[in-house]
């Protein structure tokens, strides 16, 4: 479904990703892992056209998005939830969500995508009206997962979902991470909580340094040496 | 006592004419906060206005109702095209260049002003009755922009609230890179928000005619007058531009009767300065995010 290949980007002279290879298939969740400025959120960005990739490809369904604008990329399918939630906090809760479906596509079916993000997080229902600024951290994340949610992704781009979330709340998120599967819908989750992550992905690439240094099943990837102790630690 | 009649009179004048200048600020809040460039011909768009409104109506003699459409799309076009034209290849310059294009662009409108219309003061020979209500003066022109503005403003907010193009202006406002997330091409909004501009000088323009004669740096002090208000009431808060609009109109009015229209302009000024050193986010203190 997306395929990352060779990719190389950076920011001025400062390159960030080296020979990026990555690949999320149809309806699969793939795990990004590794430490802070490894690239991870980088690579997010040129897969949603927000970074221009000096070289190297990055396609979408056998579309090359490397050359496609983000509107246009959101478009094909592809939505990511950004680190730092980025919400549009003077606007109220269904602003945002409708802001959403901005795509003509996705605008069509505005009002039954709002239903839907309504039906799984119906705390957002109860404060529609609200200014999203005023929510708490965990409705906060709520809320940018259900605006990407508007367009109607086929692929799900996540950045973080559970930084700066209290430890019961990151539960509950990984918990509707899960959930977002469904339907075929794939997702490639960025995540500082490598163990969560890696409990509930398919596969899993570890990015360090711009690089990928491994790449595999969840689970071999889990109890592989170097992961077990630079990640995840000694644990009963 | 005389004075005290003359201060409440001055008050009241200030919040008729707080109306336009709200609207006008809007305008500029929209440019300022959706594309992110410094306007400095923004008053000099509705000194052309103007004159296209005194030419319609004092000139060619059109009905009221037509010269009035044809001024609000004429002047949203002059925007449209000033964005067309200058800004759009300027969005990736440098800030200062901006800034030179747009002065320059002031300068330039002023002088063909000049060379079409020339010096003279030029007004709608039409003669507003001014109304004694509970032993106060005020002049009809004020009563009927002032409600005319009100009216328009109620529209603005409900384009920037309930329709699409509107909230992706307002979202755009406050977080670029977001809004590009959501499927919202940038280029359109900009547009949009000329456009909108634009219409806005237009419907400015004609209330202004009704009030003040048009000369070539008309246009001058209300660009000034606009950003301050858009400072004072905060990126994309539009309650804020009102009541920053009404600050600044009522400190130009009441110190036009205390100490002399001459210095009003200078102390609505000094007040800005005032402001920003104690609270430089703004009155409402919603400073816009730093992308």
């Amino acid at each position: 479904m997306l395929r990352v290949s060779a990719l190389n980007a950076g920011y001025g002279s400062l390159q960030v990703l080296w020979d990026v290879h990555l690949e999320v298939g149809c309806g699969e969740l793939v795990a990004l892992v590794g430490p802070n400025g490894a690239g991870k959120t980088t690579l997010l960005r040129v897969v949603m056209g927000l970074l221009p990739a000096w070289s190297g490809r990055v396609e979408f369904q056998g579309t090359l998005l490397s050359a496609m604008s983000t509107p246009a990329i959101v478009e094909r399918g592809v939505t990511c939830v950004p680190e730092g939630r980025r919400l549009f906090a003077g606007l109220t809760v269904e602003e945002n969500l409708r802001l959403g479906a901005f795509a003509p596509a996705a605008r069509r079916l505005v009002e039954q995508s709002l239903q839907e993000v309504y039906h799984l997080f119906p705390v957002l229902a109860r404060r529609r009206r609200q200014l999203a600024g005023t929510l708490s951290g965990g409705e906060q994340q709520m809320l940018a997962i259900g605006r990407a949610l508007m367009s109607r992704p086929r692929l799900l781009l996540l950045d973080e979902p559970s930084l700066g979330l209290a430890p019961h709340v990151v539960r509950h998120m990984f918990a509707i991470i899960e959930s977002l599967r469904q339907g075929g819908r794939s997702l490639l989750l960025v995540e500082q909580n490598v163990r969560r992550a890696l409990e509930i992905a398919d596969r899993a690439y570890v990015l360090e340094s711009g690089r990928v240094v491994l790449a595999g099943p969840a689970a071999a990837i889990r109890d592989h040496p170097h992961v077990v102790q630079t990640y995840i630690g000694r644990q009963g | 006592m005389n004075l005290a009649r003359l201060l409440v009179e001055a008050t009241v004048n200030g919040l008729l004419l707080g109306g336009s200048l709200a609207l006008l600020a809007l305008g500029l809040n929209l440019i300022f906060g959706v594309v992110r460039i410094v306007h400095l011909a923004y008053g000099d768009v509705l000194m052309v206005a103007m004159y296209l409104v005194y030419w319609l109506v004092a000139v060619l003699r059109w009905p009221w109702p037509l010269a009035a459409l044809a001024t609000v799309a004429a002047s949203s076009l002059l925007s449209a095209l000033v964005f067309a034209v200058l800004v759009r290849p300027l969005l990736r310059a440098p800030a200062l260049n901006q800034l030179l294009a747009t002065g320059a662009l002031s300068v330039v409108l002023q002088h063909l002003a000049l060379l079409v219309w020339g010096a003279d003061y030029r007004t709608l020979s039409i003669r507003f009755p001014v109304v004694q209500v509970g032993g106060l003066f005020l002049p009809v022109s004020r009563l009927v922009a002032f409600a005319g503005a009100l009216g328009v403003l109620a529209v603005l907010w409900l384009f920037l609230h309930r329709t699409y193009v509107g909230m992706a202006l307002r979202a755009a406002v406050q977080d670029h890179e977001a809004a590009r997330l959501m499927g919202i091409v940038p280029q359109r909004l900009y547009l949009a928000s000329f456009l909108l501009a634009g219409a806005v000088i237009g419907v400015v323009a004609l209330f202004f005619s009704l009030m003040y004669p048009v000369f070539p740096d008309f246009g001058v002090p209300f660009t000034l007058y606009a950003f301050v208000i858009v400072v004072l009431g905060g990126l994309g808060n539009l309650a804020g531009t009102v009541v920053g609009a009404l600050i600044l109109s009522e400190v130009l009015a009441v110190v036009g009767v205390l100490v002399g229209a001459e210095l009003s302009a200078s102390a609505a000024l000094v007040m800005f300065i005032l402001v920003l050193l104690v609270r430089p986010g703004g009155v409402f203190g919603r400073v816009a995010e730093g992308r």
